[in-house]
C-alpha cells in the first residue's frame, strides 16, 4: 500500500512539476528527440544516477510476492480505510478525470523514458532529467496540472506558480527549484546556471557532455545486464580536488573495520571511478558496486588482505542444512598482526601489544602473532548454525544458535597438539570460574568421528536439572575442538563440530565462491532459529512495548512470517577482471 | 478534617463500612480502595465496582488474591523468558508487568490479582532482600514466588520458609553457620525486623536463636542442613528452653504475644495511614484477629479494606504514594501501557527499585519518599511515561482515552482525571487553572492532555494516596 501511495505521490509531484512548463511552440521539433540524457548533461558532472525504466520497476514492485503479502495484512486494510487516504483517493480521481488518464497510465507515459539525476561541482547544482514516453501527452498533462495547481493556490490565497522565460522556453518556479518542459524532457534543477546549460544543449544540439568522458564511457561499457538503477561517480576527479578526505592515508583505530574493508580502502585511494548497479526482479534485489582495480595499487602492508598477486580467495562456505550465517574470508591475520604498526594508530598499537603479551602467556610462551596466528592458513570461516534440541536434555530456556571458527593449519601435526593443550587449559580455566560463580562444570571427553578426533566438553547438569526444559543458558554450549585433515574447527557445540567435519568431506554441501569475502544468510534457518525462541521474543516484546501477550504474539508472528518470504542474503567481494566488485543480494521466494 | 487518631473508637474503626447519604459508595471511594489494595483501577473497573458493596468487594479481592496465590507459578512463561536472560533488572520489569496487568475481576484462570501483587510488594519490603548482593535472578524469583504464595496465608509458614530461603540467607551473610561461631545476623532480623520489633527480646535471645540456626547453610544456591555443624545443646529463647533446632526456634518467636501486634501495626501503616503510628487500641483488634485466625493474613486484610476507618477522613489521602504506586498507578488508572524497563529504571531513580531495597529494613516509606530530588524526579517520570514513544492509552492515545470515556470537553476531562487519579480532589480554583492548561497548551489533543496530567503531577496532592 505504502508503495502505491509513494508512487502516486511521486506521480502527482512530477505532474504538478511538469505542468509548469510548456512552451509548445518552441519545442515542437524536439518532440522526437532521440538523444540520451547523458548527452545532455554537462561534461563537468561528477556523479550520475539513472533509472531507465521506472515503469518496469513499479510493475515489479506491485506484482511482487512480498507486496501481495503486505496487502493481506490487517494493518494494510486499516491504512487504506484511514480518512487521510480516502481523501487522497478522491484527489487522485479528480486529477485523473482532468488529465484523461488513470494514474498508472500517466506514470508510465510521463516517466516511461527514464529519470536521470546528476551532480555538477562547477555550479554545485543538481539536475534531474525526466523523459516522457509521449511528448504530446506530457505537454497536455502538464498544462492541465499547472492550471489545477494555480487555481488551487489562488483559492487558498497563495501565490500561483511563477514563470519566466529563457530562450523562448517557459521556466517555472523560483529560487532554487525551477523546471521547464522541452519536447519529451522535463528539466529540473536547483541552480539556474546548471539548468540553463542543459537547456542550451537541448536547444542547440551537440556540446561537450558527460558521455565524452573516458571514465564514464569505460564505466558504461562495464555494465552487465540491464540495471534498474545505475550510477557512476568520478572518484579520481573528486580525489584530485581534495574532496575525499576520508580516503587519505590514515592509520585506523578499528581492527574490525580494517579486517573487513581495509582492502576496499586501498582500491578507493587509486581507482578512477566507482559504479553502483541495482537490479530489482521478482526473485531478488541485487546491489553491485564495482571499481577498476590493479594489483599494483596494493600496498605491501595490505597484502594480508588481497593475498600474493591479489589472488587470495576464500574457501567455499561450509554450509550445512542448519547453517544460518556463514562468513568466509581470505585474510592472513598473522601478517596483519605483525604489521599493526603500519595499519593502526598509536593507541590501538598499545592495546594490541598488551593483548599480544597476554595471549603469548596464555599460549604457553608461543609468540601469538608469529607462532599462533602464523600457524593458521589465510582462508578462515565463521559459521552460525541453528541447533536441534529435539533429542537433547536438558533443554535450555533460551535456545541460542551454535557458532564456530573454521580454518586450515599450516603445520597440522605440530599445531594440533598446541591447540588441544590450549583447549584443555581453557576448559580448566572455565571450570574454576564456573565453580566460583555456582555455574555447572564442564566434563571433558574425546570423541572419534569419521576417523577424526573431537575434543569436547559438556556441562554437567544438577540431578534435578537433567530433565529440565528450562535449563540455564550454559546448556546451549558444549565447547569442542576438532581436526579433519588440515582443517581445524573451534565450535560452541560438539554437534556443530561434527557437522563441519561432515561438510569438509561432502563436497556437495559446499558452494563455489571465488571471492575474497563471501557471506551467506539463510532466511529459512534464521526464521526457524527465531521461532525456537518465540516465547522469548514475545516476552521481550511485551516488556519493551508494554503490549499484551496477544498483541506481542501477533507482532512476532508477523515478523517470523515475513522472514519466510525471503530465501536469504548473500554478499561477495572479489577482485576479478581488473575490477574490485562488491555484490549484495537479497533473494525472495516466488 | 481528619479525626484525632487517638480518639477513634476501635469498635467503630474496624466495623464494616456501610455507605450512607453522608458518605455514599461512589467511584471516588472505589478508586481509593483500588489505590490502596492495588495500584488503581481503570474507569470501566470503577464503574463495575460501584455496583457492589464495599464489604463484598473486599471479600472478593481477598478471595481472588488467595486463589491466584495458589496457582502454579510454573505457568508464568513471561517469568521464564525473563529468567533466561539471568538479569534481575529484567525480573523487575516482569513484576511491574504483573502489577499493571492483574485484573480486579479475578477469574478461574487468573494467576495474579492487584491485591496479591500489592501484598507481595509489602512482604518484599518486610523480608527485604537485595538482588545486588544475591546476584542471582533465579533465587530472587524463587523468593518472590514464596512471598506471593504466602502473601495472604499463614505468616508462620512464610517465616519458616523464608528462614530457609537461599536469597535471604545470602543477603544476610548467613550462608554458613557453624556451632562454634553461630551467625547472629538472621536471628537478629527475625526478632527485630520480621516478627517482634525492638524491645521485645534481649541480646541473649538473639544469641540463643542463632545457636538454633547453626548448621543451616547455602550450598550451590540451595538450602542445606549440616548436622555436623548444628549445636544440639539446650537453648533458652524468650523464656522457653529445649534442644531447639531452627524450626523450633522460629516457632518460639512466632508464639510471642508481641508478634500479632507487630504485624498488625505494619499492615495498618501500609494500608491505612503512614502517620501517626497507630495507637495500641487500634492495633489490638487486628492483632486479636490475627491470633484467632492462627496468623493468617487474609482475614486481617479483608477486615481493614472493609472497615469504617479505611474509608474515613483519617485514611483517605493520608498516605504518600510510593514510586511504584505513582508510576504503575498512573498507567493502570489511564488504561496505559509502556516500556516496563523504562518504568523500572524510572522507579529506581526516585527511590524504589523493586528487587533492590535499600537495606534489610526495606523502604521506610511515608514522607521519606519525598525530598527535593525525588519530587522533581517523580514529576519527570510522569512526563516521561506520558510522552514515551511506546506509551499507549486505551490501546491508542490520550485523546482516544478521553473519547472512550466521554470526556472530550475540557471541564469534563479535568473532573474525570481528578476523580480517576487523585485521592484529594482539586478545589474550584485549581480546576479552573487546569482547564486553562489543557485549552492553551500547544500540540494536538493528546499532547495537551499529557501536558495537563503532567501539570497535575506537579501539585503536592497528586502524590497522596
Amino acid at each position: 500500500m505504502t508503495r502505491h501511495f509513494s508512487a502516486a505521490s511521486l506521480l502527482c509531484g512530477l505532474l504538478v512539476t511538469a505542468v509548469a512548463h510548456s512552451n509548445a511552440n518552441a519545442q515542437a521539433d524536439l518532440n522526437t528527440d532521440e538523444r540520451s540524457a547523458f548527452e545532455l548533461l554537462p561534461a563537468s558532472c561528477l556523479a550520475v544516477a539513472q533509472m531507465p525504466h521506472p515503469d518496469q520497476l513499479l510493475t515489479t514492485l506491485t506484482e511482487h510476492n512480498v507486496w501481495k503479502k503486505v496487502q493481506q495484512q490487517p494493518q494494510y486494510n486499516e491504512a487504506i480505510s484511514n480518512p487521510g487516504y480516502m481523501m487522497f483517493l478522491g484527489i487522485r480521481t479528480h486529477i485523473e478525470t482532468q488529465i484523461g488518464m488513470k494514474w498508472r497510465e500517466a506514470y508510465d507515459t510521463l516517466l516511461g523514458g527514464g529519470i536521470t539525476i546528476a551532480f555538477d561541482p562547477e555550479t554545485e547544482g543538481v539536475v534531474a532529467l525526466v523523459r516522457s514516453a509521449d511528448a504530446d501527452k506530457l505537454q497536455s498533462t502538464a498544462n492541465t496540472l499547472i492550471e489545477l495547481g494555480r487555481a488551487d493556490a489562488r483559492s487558498k490565497g497563495n501565490e500561483p506558480l511563477p514563470e519566466d522565460e529563457y530562450r523562448e522556453v517557459t521556466v517555472y518556479g523560483k529560487n532554487d527549484a525551477r523546471f521547464a518542459i522541452v519536447g519529451p524532457w522535463i528539466v529540473m534543477s536547483n541552480k539556474d546556471e546548471l539548468g540553463k546549460k542543459v537547456l542550451d544543449t537541448l536547444l542547440d544540439g551537440a556540446r561537450a557532455s558527460i558521455q565524452d568522458s573516458d571514465n564514464f564511457a569505460a564505466a558504461r561499457k562495464s555494465i552487465s545486464g540491464e540495471p534498474t538503477v545505475w550510477s557512476w561517480v568520478d572518484l579520481g576527479t573528486i580525489r584530485d580536488a581534495g574532496l575525499a578526505k576520508g580516503l587519505e592515508p590514515n592509520r585506523t583505530e578499528n581492527p574490525i573495520a580494517e579486517l573487513l574493508f581495509g582492502g576496499v580502502l586501498t582500491n578507493l585511494r587509486q581507482t578512477p571511478y566507482v559504479t553502483a548497479s541495482l537490479y530489482v526482479t521478482g526473485k531478488s534485489t541485487r546491489l553491485e558496486l564495482s571499481a577498476p582495480h590493479d594489483n599494483q595499487w596494493v600496498e605491501e602492508f595490505r597484502e594480508y588482505w588481497f593475498g600474493p598477486d591479489g589472488n587470495g580467495t576464500a574457501d567455499p562456505p561450509l554450509d550445512t542444512e542448519s547453517t544460518i550465517l556463514s562468513i568466509s574470508t581470505y585474510r592472513k591475520v598473522s601478517e596483519m598482526w605483525l604489521r599493526a604498526g603500519d595499519l593502526f594508530d598509536e593507541r590501538m598499537n598499545d592495546e594490541l601489544a598488551k593483548a599480544d603479551a597476554n595471549l603469548t602467556t596464555f599460549f604457553a610462551g608461543k609468540d601469538f602473532g608469529e607462532d599462533v596466528l602464523g600457524s593458521f592458513g589465510p582462508a578462515m570461516q565463521i559459521l552460525v548454525n541453528r541447533q536441534d534440541f529435539n533429542d537433547v536434555m536438558p533443554k535450555p530456556a533460551l535456545k541460542l544458535p551454535s557458532f564456530a571458527l573454521a580454518g586450515h593449519l599450516e603445520n597440522a601435526e605440530e599445531t594440533q597438539t598446541e591447540l588441544r593443550r590450549t583447549f584443555q587449559s581453557m576448559v580448566g580455566f572455565l571450570n574454576i570460574i564456573g565453580a566460583m560463580q555456582g555455574n555447572p562444570q564442564l566434563d571433558q571427553d574425546i570423541d572419534i568421528y569419521r576417523d577424526n578426533k573431537i575434543y569436547t566438553a559438556s556441562f554437567v547438569p544438577e540431578p534435578d536439572e537433567k530433565e529440565s526444559e528450562r535449563a540455564r543458558i550454559q546448556f546451549n554450549f558444549s565447547p569442542s575442538l576438532a581436526f579433519a585433515q588440515d582443517w581445524f574447527f573451534i565450535a560452541s557445540t560438539k554437534q556443530m563440530a561434527k557437522d563441519l567435519v561432515d561438510a569438509t568431506q561432502n563436497a556437495q554441501t559446499t558452494r563455489g565462491a571465488a571471492s575474497n569475502t563471501a557471506i551467506r544468510l539463510n532466511a529459512n534457518t534464521l526464521s526457524e532459529a527465531l521461532d525456537d525462541n518465540r516465547d522469548q521474543l514475545v516476552a521481550q516484546n511485551m516488556i519493551k512495548k508494554g503490549q499484551t501477550r496477544e498483541e506481542s504474539q501477533h507482532e512476532i508472528g508477523l515478523l517470523l512470517e515475513s522472514l519466510t518470504l525471503f530465501k536469504g542474503m548473500s554478499f561477495d567481494m572479489k577482485t576479478t577482471g581488473g575490477e574490485l566488485k562488491l555484490e549484495l543480494s537479497i533473494q525472495t521466494k516466488n | 478534617m481528619p479525626q484525632d487518631i487517638g480518639a477513634i473508637d476501635p469498635n467503630w474503626a474496624w466495623s464494616t463500612f456501610k455507605p450512607s447519604t453522608e458518605q455514599p459508595w461512589n467511584r471516588r471511594l472505589a478508586a481509593h480502595l483500588c489505590r490502596r489494595a492495588g495500584f488503581g483501577a481503570t474507569s470501566r473497573e470503577l464503574n463495575d465496582l460501584v455496583k457492589q458493596s464495599p464489604a463484598e468487594i473486599a471479600h472478593a479481592f481477598v478471595e481472588n488474591a488467595k486463589q491466584a496465590s495458589q496457582r502454579d507459578p510454573e505457568t508464568d512463561s513471561l517469568a521464564t523468558a525473563m529468567l533466561a536472560t539471568g538479569n534481575s533488572q529484567n525480573l523487575a520489569a516482569w513484576w511491574l508487568h504483573r502489577m499493571l496487568n492483574s485484573p480486579w475481576s479475578g477469574g478461574e484462570a487468573a494467576s495474579t490479582s492487584p491485591l496479591l501483587e500489592k501484598l507481595t510488594l509489602f512482604w518484599h519490603g518486610h523480608f527485604a532482600t537485595g538482588a545486588e548482593k544475591v546476584d542471582d535472578a533465579e533465587m530472587m524469583f524463587t523468593q518472590n514466588q514464596l512471598l506471593r504464595h504466602h502473601a495472604l496465608g499463614n505468616f508462620g509458614a512464610m517465616t519458616q520458609e523464608i528462614s530457609r530461603d537461599p536469597a535471604m540467607l545470602i543477603y544476610l551473610d548467613s550462608t554458613t553457620n557453624r556451632k562454634a561461631h553461630p551467625n547472629e545476623n538472621y536471628a537478629r532480623e527475625v526478632m527485630e525486623l520480621f516478627c517482634l520489633g525492638e524491645g521485645n527480646y534481649t541480646e541473649g535471645d538473639i544469641q540463643e536463636l542463632a545457636r538454633c540456626f547453626s548448621g543451616w547453610e547455602v550450598r550451590r544456591k540451595k538450602f542445606r542442613f549440616n548436622k555436623y555443624q548444628h549445636d544440639t545443646g539446650v537453648k533458652t529463647i524468650l523464656g522457653k528452653s529445649g534442644k531447639f533446632g531452627g524450626e523450633e526456634g522460629v516457632n518460639v518467636v512466632l508464639n510471642q504475644k508481641a508478634l500479632p501486634r507487630f504485624i498488625a501495626r505494619k499492615l495498618i501503616r501500609f494500608f491505612v495511614f503512614d502517620e501517626p503510628a497507630a495507637p495500641e487500641q487500634l492495633v489490638e483488634p487486628l492483632a486479636r484477629l490475627l491470633r484467632q485466625s492462627e496468623l493468617r493474613i487474609g482475614p486481617v486484610v479483608e477486615r481493614i479494606l472493609a472497615s469504617n476507618l479505611f474509608y474515613s477522613q483519617s485514611t483517605v489521602g493520608r498516605k504518600v504514594r510510593s514510586p511504584v504506586e505513582l508510576g504503575i498507578g498512573l498507567l493502570r488508572c489511564l488504561h496505559g501501557s509502556t516500556n516496563l524497563e523504562l518504568v523500572a529504571r524510572g522507579l529506581e531513580e526516585i527511590g524504589q527499585a523493586v528487587f533492590y531495597p535499600p537495606n534489610v529494613k526495606g523502604w521506610d516509606g511515608g514522607r521519606t519518599w519525598i525530598n527535593t530530588s525525588t519530587l522533581l524526579g517523580r514529576s519527570n517520570l510522569i512526563g516521561q511515561l506520558l510522552r514515551h514513544e511506546t506509551t499507549r492509552f486505551a490501546g491508542n492515545n490520550l485523546e482516544m482515552l478521553a473519547q472512550q470515556n466521554g470526556v472530550s470537553a475540557s471541564d469534563k476531562l479535568v473532573a474525570w482525571l481528578d476523580e480517576q487519579l487523585l485521592a484529594v480532589p482539586f478545589d474550584g480554583t485549581a480546576r479552573a487553572g487546569l482547564i486553562d492548561v489543557v485549552e492553551t497548551a500547544t500540540g494536538n489533543k493528546s499532547q495537551r492532555i499529557a501536558e495537563l496530567i503532567h501539570t497535575m503531577s506537579t501539585v503536592p496532592q497528586f502524590h497522596l494516596a
